[in-house]
């Protein structure tokens, strides 16, 4: 598979070792990781990649990942891109304003492999890993 | 005042609190009497006076000791003390009046009240004792015959051998070689504040307002040094202490006066031991930031709003533990997903000892990541926010689909599972998450206290109102008077110590079924298994029919 069929996704996310985790997953399943850590730059950042998903955490440190999903989801050039929030709050009503936010898709830390990568294939609309 | 700085240094050496713990007083204060009985046995105080001192003295000791209750340390210390002066006085009384060396002996009470760290009753017992010696004073002047005592001499001996013992006591616990470390408040606030992101100091106070100790970031009282926080008192955060303190329980706490930082919510609670002020900077809703050709040079700053209306009070208990259950869950995931990923053999091969290991890692994660959702549940439920949606179940399928989720870790160590349940359904109309949690607590409860080779049973029955659940094991069962206190957070009984575990389970399982409508008991009998029974509402199958219990049952 060449470089340049490898789908970005940018994945939004504060803590070091989480980002870590999620750029060596995608990349061992063939994305392209693209890196955001700040939150009010991830726009700028998703304007300039073009990814194909991105992967947002809820709890950043300067604006909720949910106030920057309704960016995302309120702007022209980028509201088609899907949007999985993850995050590491178990309550049942924050997947209910995960859903209001626009997200495609919600998912909890710790994650499984296996669903992470199926929905991040879906949302990618990727073909079926091997 | 002398005694005051005596104790400002007590409290605030190390930041940690120094003073005598109430079993350990108590254990001295019996020491001490039997020692001084024994003493005047030996210089020839008659035994009946001896015998009867030593009972009035000891009993309050002896009562706490037992039973261990706050209410008996208040009244024990109480009682010492007074009983302190008391033993002053009739010591002045007997050998000579106003004029007794042993005047000294009055100090006692007011010393040993000061050593317990209990400020006031040690103004409280200066102020008796002083009376007490006025008295006295009274009756000396007055030319009354004071009553003698043959063996005075002995008697100052003994007096002297206690004061010095006492004030001996009183300066072990100044100078904090008997200390009681406060354990768990503590380190939970220290581990808020290092775990979560958000900006916290806590400020623990002791009784007389002043500063015990602080932990958290200090940068959000940027008028204050590590030096003045130490040496501060409620007064100087509050305009008006008092009213601050009222303020605890009508949940309306005032401006601090001194200047903070921006969106500072400050709370201030009493606790076990003074009170503690909780400064907790909460995050600013950001506003977007200008449109996108705008914003490549000029980032603008995020705009202050107020807090979202509905932004949790980051000083509530339960909603601490929520977030360093938070903070747990963050750092599990690359623990869970890098074991993932070197089992997927994605980066290439990984032989199979490694791959054990791998797969060892994760079990320990998996684990970790239950015990923090049993924080959580607990947490919740603690707060009131537990919300549960109701539907249709039948409790024999829950009950089956539990028995699932818990079998490989019973046949791992060679268990049996058995279910008893009638042929029919069950039905019950009630939040499927928190039975099944329930019967998830009591089951892998079962399986961790059975002998490996034991058998765990599920046995579902009904009556008329009520679906019962019986969880029963093979294990060493539970003494009387731990079986009174299951389902308190966080206490385990004497064996489950070395076993893996909150302590939380049976309380979230308590706290579940009442939520549903029923209610948990524990049967047990040393060396004969425990059964814990859980009761369910049957569901009524007419809205209308809430008083026609036999209905359900009518089905069987």
């Amino acid at each position: 598979m060449s470089v340049t069929e490898r789908k970005k996704v940018l994945v939004v996310e504060d803590n070091e070792l989480n980002m870590k985790l999620f750029c060596d997953l995608l990349g061992a399943f063939g994305y392209e990781a693209v890196q955001s850590r700040d939150g009010l730059k991830t726009l700028e950042i998703a304007r300039e990649h073009k990814p194909a998903l991105i992967i947002m955490d809820i709890n950043l440190p300067e604006v909720s990942g949910l106030d920057l999903t309704r960016w995302i989801k309120d702007d022209d050039d980028l509201a088609d891109i899907p949007v999985m929030a993850v995050t590491a709050f178990a309550m049942r009503s924050d997947e209910e304003r995960v859903r209001e936010a626009g997200c495609e898709a919600y998912m909890s830390k710790p994650i499984q492999m296996m669903p992470f990568l199926n929905q991040v294939q879906k949302l990618t609309e990727r073909e079926p890993v091997q | 005042m002398f005694t005051d700085q005596i104790l400002s240094i007590n409290d605030k050496t190390g930041g940690q609190e120094l003073r005598v713990s109430p079993m350990l007083a108590s254990v001295l204060w019996l020491g001490l009497s039997l020692a001084v009985a024994i003493a005047g046995l030996f210089t020839g105080v008659p035994a009946t006076v001896v015998g009867a001192t030593l009972a009035l003295v000891s009993l309050p000791s002896v009562v706490h000791l037992i039973i261990g209750t706050r209410a008996a340390r208040e009244a024990h210390d109480i009682w010492i003390v007074f009983a302190w002066i008391m033993v002053g006085l009739i010591c002045v009384l007997m050998t000579g009046g106003a004029s007794s060396p042993l005047v000294v002996m009055l100090a006692l009470g007011p010393l040993h009240a000061l050593s317990l760290g209990r400020f006031r009753l040690g103004i409280e017992a200066s102020i008796f004792a002083g009376i007490g010696y006025l008295s006295i004073a009274a009756i000396s002047f007055s030319g009354a015959a004071l009553p003698s005592l043959e063996n005075a001499g002995a008697l100052i001996g003994l007096g002297a051998l206690v004061s010095v013992l006492q004030v001996g006591v009183f300066a072990a616990s100044a100078g904090g070689v008997i200390n009681e470390r406060r354990g768990k408040n503590q380190e939970i606030d220290r581990w808020v504040a290092t775990l979560t992101d958000t900006p916290v100091l806590v400020v623990s106070l002791d009784p007389r307002r002043k500063v015990r100790s602080w932990v958290g970031d200090l940068r959000l009282l940027p008028g204050m040094s590590a030096n003045d926080i130490g040496h501060a008192s409620m007064a100087d955060f509050f305009e008006a202490p008092y009213d601050a303190i009222r303020g605890i329980e009508e949940n309306d706490v005032p401006e601090l006066k001194i200047e903070t930082q921006e969106n500072v919510h400050v709370d201030l609670r009493a606790t076990r031991d003074g009170y503690r002020l909780v400064l907790t900077q909460y995050k600013p809703r950001a506003v977007k930031p200008a449109e996108p050709v705008a914003a490549i040079e000029a980032t603008p700053e995020p705009e202050v709003l107020p807090a979202e209306p509905d932004a949790p009070r980051l000083s509530d208990e339960a909603v601490w533990i929520a977030s360093l259950g938070h903070e747990l869950r963050n750092m599990l995931n690359p623990v869970s997903g890098y074991s993932d990923l070197i089992l997927s053999e994605r980066a290439g091969p990984v032989t199979e000892p490694y791959k054990g290991f791998a797969r060892s890692i994760k079990q320990g994660a998996e684990h970790l990541g239950l015990l923090v959702d049993d924080l959580m549940t607990a947490a919740k439920g603690r707060s009131g926010r537990l919300r549960l949606e109701p539907e249709d179940l039948d409790v024999v399928m829950e009950a089956e689909d539990a028995l699932d989720l818990i079998r490989w870790q019973a046949e791992e160590s060679g268990m049996t599972l058995k279910l008893d349940a009638p042929q029919e359904s069950v039905p019950v109309y009630a939040d499927r998450k928190a039975m099944r949690q329930i019967f998830l607590n009591l089951l892998s409860n079962a399986v961790k206290y059975s002998p490996p080779q034991g058998q765990v049973s599920l046995t579902v029955t009904t009556d008329d109102a009520f679906a019962t659940v019986a969880v029963s094991d093979e294990g060493d069962g539970i003494s009387e008077a731990e079986l009174a206190r299951l389902g308190e957070p966080f206490f385990q009984g004497e064996n489950a110590r070395h076993r893996p575990g909150t302590g939380l389970g049976l309380s979230i399982v308590m706290m579940l079924s009442e939520a549903l409508g029923g209610d948990v008991h524990f049967e047990s009998a040393e060396g004969e298994g425990t059964t814990a029974r859980v009761r369910l509402p049957l569901k009524v199958e007419d809205a209308e029919a809430d008083e026609g219990e036999g209905e359900a049952e009518a089905e069987a």
